[in-house]
């Protein structure tokens, strides 16, 4: 596949993904202020607005990391590798890329196999009952788009393309 | 090795990562992981490297952070910076130099209801840049008056990096904002000061703009001020009041200035998605960032290098506000290379535990100092943030021209600094009315 048919397709799931997350942190504020009126007014509180709410936030960092990454977001140094030539920078730029995705690949593998052990355990929250695992699932899902991401950006680096 | 070697070993391959441009997240996680993987063994590294992650995206006390960076989004999207703006303009805009004060101003109101310093150099760059010059102000001037501006959303609560530091330490994210107040205040008169002494000095670099009628004046008072002021009552009164967590008070801090703007019609629904798109991003950045520093601080703790600095610090042969001095010396020397909340994250499992359980200083002075003194870094070279922020908004004004006319600005920080490090009472005043 050429890697402007990847950029285009990544860019447009991470685009997605990160229209969701932000869906879902209104939601989360909907809810909060709800609980809020709801509580104080009538003194009745959403039962497990704690939880949903840490729920829904977990949703929204995990999917929009990789939409921050696309933007490169992620904050670096970068006034010393800006002083290297042109070919230094971008050698240092697929190794730093390489060296990013690696540990992002660990981090994937960490998450999921963390998500499958809450599964196994039957963990759920304390007041809603919901399951931990399909959340962890999710943001798991959040951080292999973020691994695509910047696999795709260390290839245009490669392939001296500008995104 | 010992572990503190291996600490010492890990911060300098954090450093080495950042240099050749690791994001700064990535780095504190990958030392984090390496290290206490080091140290403790590596199975236990990898059960806790996706709790620490997960436990950090899905905790409600952080769930504050997009709910602030959201209100500052809305305010920066409604346009209402320009309100604020037009109110100081009409109030000392006729002074020498007054345009680049009421930026000042402009800026601390704009900083009541958004927490970034970035996007307060954003907002304030868009509208009082082309006002600067359209008045005959020298770009250096106005520029970096706008640069300076902006670290004023960081002091004035409600402040990203305060609730970073808040949650870090253990600290009532309540009483940091309220410590915030005074200084934020005090920080935007020395800077106006600043202003006044540089056009005193040189006049043809800030002339006076025209005299606003009675008329304009009151007629500002309705362009923006009236939000502000009835969103920060609403949100951060109910906390300082006990009514609310910080996350509800942002929540209804957002869901109000949400209403205001959209009954206002200063909002449509592109504006919206575009400000929730933003937010994303930046909450995705700053909660990636907070759930490294937290793996980071946990193979920084089994290594016991902050045990080992704090037991060196107190047998210093020196008294404990020197020890104090070198701190904030080290803060704004690494200020100048690194990103403010990233500088907060990474040194706070070190030099809190100095500065607060071995020397006793009051942790909540210590946190508005710290935020003050890293604020320095956004605007000094070499990776001002706000400087960059405000080239990206000005296209053609040289980054070495806004660098130089930053230092007036840097004084002011300084001397405010002073200041309230030999009356600590200005910031512990307010939080200990509650």
């Amino acid at each position: 596949m050429k890697i402007s048919c990847a950029t285009k397709i990544i860019a447009k799931a991470v685009g997605i993904l990160n229209e969701i997350a932000g869906w879902m942190l209104a939601t989360c504020m909907l809810l909060i202020t709800i609980n809020v009126i709801l509580r104080t007014v009538f003194g009745k509180p959403i039962l497990g607005t704690y939880e949903w709410v840490g729920i829904l936030t977990a949703l929204c960092i995990g999917l929009g990391l990789a939409f921050c990454a696309y933007k490169d977001s992620h904050i670096t140094i970068d006034f010393l590798a800006d002083k290297l030539n042109s070919r230094f920078r971008k050698a240092l730029d697929i190794v730093t890329g390489i060296f990013s995705s690696s540990f992002m690949a660990v981090v994937i593998f960490s998450i999921f196999k963390y998500a499958s052990k809450l599964y196994a355990s039957g963990e759920v929250s304390p007041t809603t009952r919901i399951p931990f695992y399909i959340f962890v699932f999710i943001t798991g899902f959040g951080f292999v788009f973020l691994t695509l991401t910047l696999i795709l950006k260390t290839l245009i680096v490669f392939g001296r393309e500008d995104v | 090795m010992t572990p503190e070697l291996i600490g010492l070993l890990g911060i300098l391959f954090f450093l080495f990562l950042i240099t050749i441009k690791v994001p700064i997240a990535f780095s504190m996680l990958i030392t984090g992981f390496l290290g206490f993987g080091l140290l403790v063994d590596f199975k236990a590294a990898f059960t806790m490297l996706p709790q620490e992650i997960y436990n950090n995206f899905s905790s409600y006390s952080l769930s504050v952070i997009p709910m602030f960076v959201w209100m500052g989004f809305i305010a920066y999207y409604s346009g209402i910076g320009a309100g604020l703006y037009r109110f100081g303009y009409v109030m000392v805009g006729h002074h020498k130099g007054g345009l680049a004060m009421a930026t000042q101003a402009a800026c601390a109101v704009f900083g009541a209801i958004c927490g970034s310093n970035t996007a307060t150099a954003a907002t304030m760059g868009a509208i009082a840049l082309p006002e600067m010059r359209k008045y005959g102000y020298d770009d250096s001037l106005s520029s970096a008056s706008v640069a300076a501006g902006g670290a004023l959303g960081v002091i004035i609560p409600p402040s990203v990096i305060f609730i970073v530091y808040g949650i870090a330490t253990q600290q009532s994210v309540g009483k940091l904002f309220l410590a915030g107040i005074i200084p934020g205040i005090l920080l935007m008169l020395f800077y106006m000061a600043a202003i006044y002494i540089v056009v005193l000095r040189k006049p043809s670099l800030g002339p006076a703009g025209p005299r606003s009628t009675l008329k304009e004046k009151v007629s500002s008072l309705g362009g923006g001020l009236f939000e502000v002021f009835l969103v920060f009552i609403i949100s951060l009164g109910g906390l300082f009041l006990g009514w609310f967590t910080p996350t509800e008070a942002g929540a209804v801090g957002t869901a109000s200035i949400l209403l205001i703007t959209l009954l206002r019609g200063h909002l449509n629904l592109e504006k919206i998605r575009r400000s929730l798109s933003d937010t994303v991003k930046t909450s995705s950045m700053i909660m990636l960032m907070v759930a490294g520093a937290m793996v980071f601080g946990r193979f920084i703790a089994v290594s016991r290098v902050p045990q080992i600095l704090a037991i060196w610090a107190s047998e210093l042969p020196l008294p404990s506000f020197a020890v104090m001095g070198i701190i904030f010396v080290i803060y704004m020397f690494l200020g100048c290379f690194i990103d403010a909340l990233a500088l907060i994250l990474l040194t706070i499992p070190i030099f809190y535990p100095v500065a607060v359980t071995t020397l006793g200083y009051d942790p909540i002075w210590f946190g508005v100092i710290v935020v003050l003194v890293v604020a320095m870094g956004v605007i000094t070279p070499p990776v001002g943030m706000n400087v960059y922020i405000v080239k990206g908004v000005a296209g053609d004004i040289p980054t070495e021209k806004i660098f130089r006319g930053i230092w007036p600005f840097v004084i002011a920080l300084l001397a405010c600094v002073a200041l309230l490090i030999a009356f600590p009472q200005i910031v512990t005043f307010l939080p200990s009315l509650i």
